[in-house]
């Protein structure tokens, strides 16, 4: 039973919160299209915080560049699969080159900047990335957007609407166990020592710039991903949903949750996606009561919603375990 | 004895300041070797330049008769140098056992991309770590506090558990920068128990220090650095003697109390 | 240089040094609530757009006060602003663990201020009749009046706050808590009163970037989203935290985007900024002129 420490624990209550959500999204999302379209926005905003996780939540280094890399998910495959031609499975394989690749060329600023000049590239790149798709009018469509995107599927497995959500559950659900997988692992280790002291990281023989440049690859690697489930679901695409307020919006949703934790990154995720759904009585205040409760958060709760979560579970057992004695 | 850590005319400029300057010293093997000398004197310095943190202007480093002089810190640390610092550097958000298995994260080989293709094999390697750290956890004495966040514990038990760390990433040579600084005086001499053990275990000390307690009691071998340079190399006794040392660091009470 | 036909230099000169001057003036304000608190300050825009609305929307329209009264009573809003924000949100994020959580926590506070302001002051458009909108016809030249008054009253910025740090003793206290707020607590100066001032003089200044920018651009939420961005650029270009930096990268940037419209299509203007950025952050990230402070 000692041994059975908190890793273990993480590990145990990730599994649990990711089988519980796929539970809850399978049974709310069978038929109503509405719905259904939130939950597939639900998914591949989890997919797109699991991915954030390793370079901001562990790694430390703030990337508000999660909008550009989902752009650039959606339109490599939407353009490939449009103008392209591909077979969308062929696109998926182009997806991965673009996520190695996106992984290397935001991660080498990492190497040389700390902190807001890293924040500043990423808003660069997102900037960039958004003025191109929306000037770019022959390859993207521009402000006009690029529409009669195909469902990714596999030959003729997946091919209508509803199945291609199942596809994306999956999806999710894989990724997910990929992510815990990692976060408690050496690495999910070697990244948060990386945040926490970079100089005893690598007298640890830790090869910080390897890492870092990993991390953000397993990062533009789950937002490629995530276009793909954006793309490929909605079926159209335009630049005015990949804006630099996306990507703050993604780093809301990693610090409601919890830095670093997979269950506190699914709570975030689905915490700012759905709950403005179901508060559509505030519409007109919503995001300045959402907005305020995450500032008085990053003052006096900067950990997230994750770890106090799981501090009052401990209270509430310990309470019993004494009642019981 | 080999030569286990050998400075060859190593000098360190920054701008027109000179930090080191021609400095040359050997650390035997199975050694406790200590740098002493005032404030500025250019013994960090030192030990920057041999953990790879900037590379020296000129000179070389060898290592296990190895050129470690233009490496970097991590290839350095992962060829069997491990260190301490002179202002305690833990992981503050994760636990005492984390901190050591961070230490421990270069002795395993497994790649980040195999290893999500390979969980079972992950899952070996951290049980291995895990087993490891709390043996070493044990040995330092900080296994009953395992599980405490890092920002939580003392001052005196994040000492030991950075030389923990430093110890789990398996190395023949320890840099320890003023490992007695900030201790109170029982702390120390805890300290320097867990120090001797652990030379007892096979291991080299290279350490730093201002408490001459400290180093008179614990070195075998001294060298006395001023201004970036050399002044005097030898045994405690030798060195406590020395009319140079004297006149430009111990003082001449030292002399009279140790020969009284 | 057939390129060149019926393009008028001057007037691209002024342009690119009236956008130059709002991107540098965009550097200081952010500037000074670097060198005083270490935070950057990712809420500037929405700053800039409150400036802009007090002015146009309260003071010039519902109230319809003369130009100059309105320009000083929003100076002296934005100011009380600034105090307010210094004391409830930047004094406390200055001192959390991570940089990442304070940076999270300005842009959190940039929207509420946003939002604030789309609550009071609806979210249409609008423009204020007769505010600096005329043109001057210098020979083919045709100037815009507000260019005109951009650089003018840029000119008057760099002065006095050249002449507020090295004269007053409110400014000398402003660098000694930028250089080290232990050492100046010791010295006796009132840290959080001073980093109160700095904050309000930030917001005053972004209150005079607002007024600046109302006749150039329509007055609603987003009307300076890409300026406050590249403000940014200035200050990386220029040498981030170095005032004489800030104008250099400003203006450097107003003339690349202006001069560039000859070489590019219109489309990448913006781009060019930022590409600009991302390549000195790569190659030389202090910046043309290093700050003094490490």
């Amino acid at each position: 039973m000692n041994k059975n420490t908190a890793i273990r624990k993480g590990i145990i209550a990730a599994v649990a919160t990711a089988a519980g959500l796929a539970l809850l999204i399978v049974f709310f999302s069978v038929s109503n299209t509405y719905v259904q379209s939130v939950m597939n926005m639900l998914l591949y905003n989890i997919v797109l915080v699991l991915g954030l996780n390793f370079i901001t939540g562990l790694t430390g280094q703030m990337n508000l560049a999660t909008a550009g890399m989902l752009a650039l998910g959606a339109y490599t495959y939407g353009v490939l699969t449009t103008t392209g031609g591909w077979e969308p499975w062929v696109a998926l394989f182009a997806l991965f080159a673009v996520g190695l690749a996106l992984g290397r060329c935001l991660g080498f600023p990492s190497l040389r900047l700390k902190g807001f000049f890293l924040s500043l590239t990423t808003i660069g790149f997102t900037e960039i990335v958004r003025l191109l798709a929306s000037n770019l009018a022959d390859v993207t469509g521009g402000t006009m957007g690029l529409s009669n995107i195909p469902h990714l599927s596999f030959f003729f497995a997946f091919a209508d609407k509803n199945s291609y959500f199942y596809l994306n559950l999956i999806f999710t659900v894989i990724l997910t166990l990929i992510a815990i997988h990692i976060v408690y692992s050496k690495w999910g280790r070697a990244y948060k020592a990386i945040r926490d002291n970079v100089e005893a990281a690598e007298a640890d023989g830790i090869h910080i710039s390897k890492l870092k440049i990993q991390a953000f690859t397993l990062a533009s690697i789950y937002a490629v991903i995530a276009g793909c489930m954006y793309a490929g679901y909605n079926t159209y695409l335009n630049p005015t949903g990949f804006t630099i307020t996306h990507s703050q919006n993604y780093i809301a949703m990693l610090m409601l949750g919890g830095l670093g934790s997979v269950p506190g990154n699914i709570i975030g995720a689905t915490l700012v996606t759905v709950l403005p759904e179901l508060l559509r009585e505030f519409d007109d205040y919503y995001w300045l009561m959402f907005c305020t409760v995450c500032l008085v958060m990053a003052i006096f709760v900067p950990d997230g919603l994750w770890p106090l979560l799981r501090k009052l579970f401990r209270k509430l057992t310990r309470r019993d375990t004494r009642a019981l004695r | 004895m080999a030569t286990m850590l050998k400075l060859d005319h190593i000098t360190k400029k920054f701008g027109g300041l000179v930090a080191v300057n021609d400095l040359c010293m050997e650390v035997k093997e199975h050694e406790i070797h200590a740098l002493i000398g005032p404030n500025g004197a250019g013994k960090t310095t030192a030990t920057n330049m041999i953990e790879g943190v900037y590379p020296p202007t000129s000179g070389h480093i060898y290592f296990m008769d190895k050129e470690i002089t233009n490496m970097q810190t991590y290839q350095i640390a992962r060829l069997g140098i491990g260190r301490t610092f002179q202002n305690i550097k833990v992981y503050n958000t994760m636990t005492a056992l984390e901190n050591v298995m961070v230490g421990g994260h270069q002795l395993t080989k497994l790649d980040l991309f195999p290893s999500i293709l390979r969980p079972f094999k992950l899952r070996q390697e951290e049980k291995m770590l895990r087993e490891k750290a709390e043996h070493m956890l044990d040995y330092i004495g900080l296994y009953s506090i395992r599980n405490e966040l890092v920002k939580n514990l003392p001052y005196g038990n994040r000492k030991v558990l950075e030389i923990g760390r430093a110890l789990m990433t398996d190395p023949k040579l320890i840099l320890l920068d003023e490992p007695a600084a900030g201790l109170n005086p029982s702390e120390r001499a805890d300290f320097i128990r867990l120090l001797l053990r652990i030379y007892d275990e096979g291991k080299t000390l290279f350490f730093i220090e201002h408490n001459m307690d400290v180093v008179m009691n614990v070195s075998q071998m001294i060298t006395v650095v001023n201004f970036g340079a050399k002044i005097a190399e030898g045994t405690p006794r030798e060195i406590q003697n020395d009319p140079e040392v004297i006149k430009a660091y111990l003082g001449e009470r030292f002399k009279v109390a140790n020969n009284g | 240089m057939s390129i060149l036909a019926g393009i008028n230099i001057p007037q691209l000169l002024i342009t690119g040094i009236a956008m130059g001057c709002i991107y540098f003036l965009v550097a200081t304000e952010y500037t000074l609530i670097f060198n005083a608190t270490g935070l950057v300050n990712f809420a500037h825009e929405s700053f800039i757009v409150l400036g802009a609305y007090i002015f146009a929307g309260t003071f010039e329209r519902a109230l319809g006060l003369s130009h100059w009264l309105s320009i000083v009573l929003t100076i002296v809003c934005m100011m009380a602003f600034g105090v307010l924000v210094a004391t409830i949100v930047l004094n406390p994020l200055r001192n959390l663990q991570f940089v990442t959580y304070a940076m999270f926590g300005t842009m959190m506070l940039s929207r509420i201020v946003l939002e604030i302001i789309r609550l009071t002051w609806g979210t249409l458009p609008f423009t204020v009749k007769g505010f600096l909108r005329s043109s001057v016809n210098i020979g083919s030249t045709v100037l815009s009046e507000s260019y005109l008054y951009i650089i003018g009253v840029s000119i008057i910025i760099v002065v006095a706050l050249q002449l507020f740090f090295k004269k007053t003793k409110a400014g000398k206290a402003m660098i000694c808590v930028s250089q080290n707020k232990d050492a100046a607590a010791l010295m006796g100066i009132n840290v959080k009163a001073s980093i109160n001032l700095t904050v309000a003089l930030s917001a005053a200044l972004c209150g005079v970037i607002g007024i600046l920018c109302a006749p150039l651009y329509n007055v609603n939420t987003s009307m300076v989203a890409s300026v406050a961005l590249k403000g940014f650029c200035a200050g990386v270009i220029g040498g981030f935290g170095s005032y004489p930096g800030a104008i250099i990268g400003g203006i450097l940037i107003g003339l690349v985007e202006q001069f560039g419209i000859l070489f590019l299509p219109t489309v990448y203007k913006d781009v060019l900024a930022f590409g600009l950025m991302i390549v000195f952050l790569l190659i030389r990230p202090s910046g043309i002129i290093k700050a003094k402070k490490a």
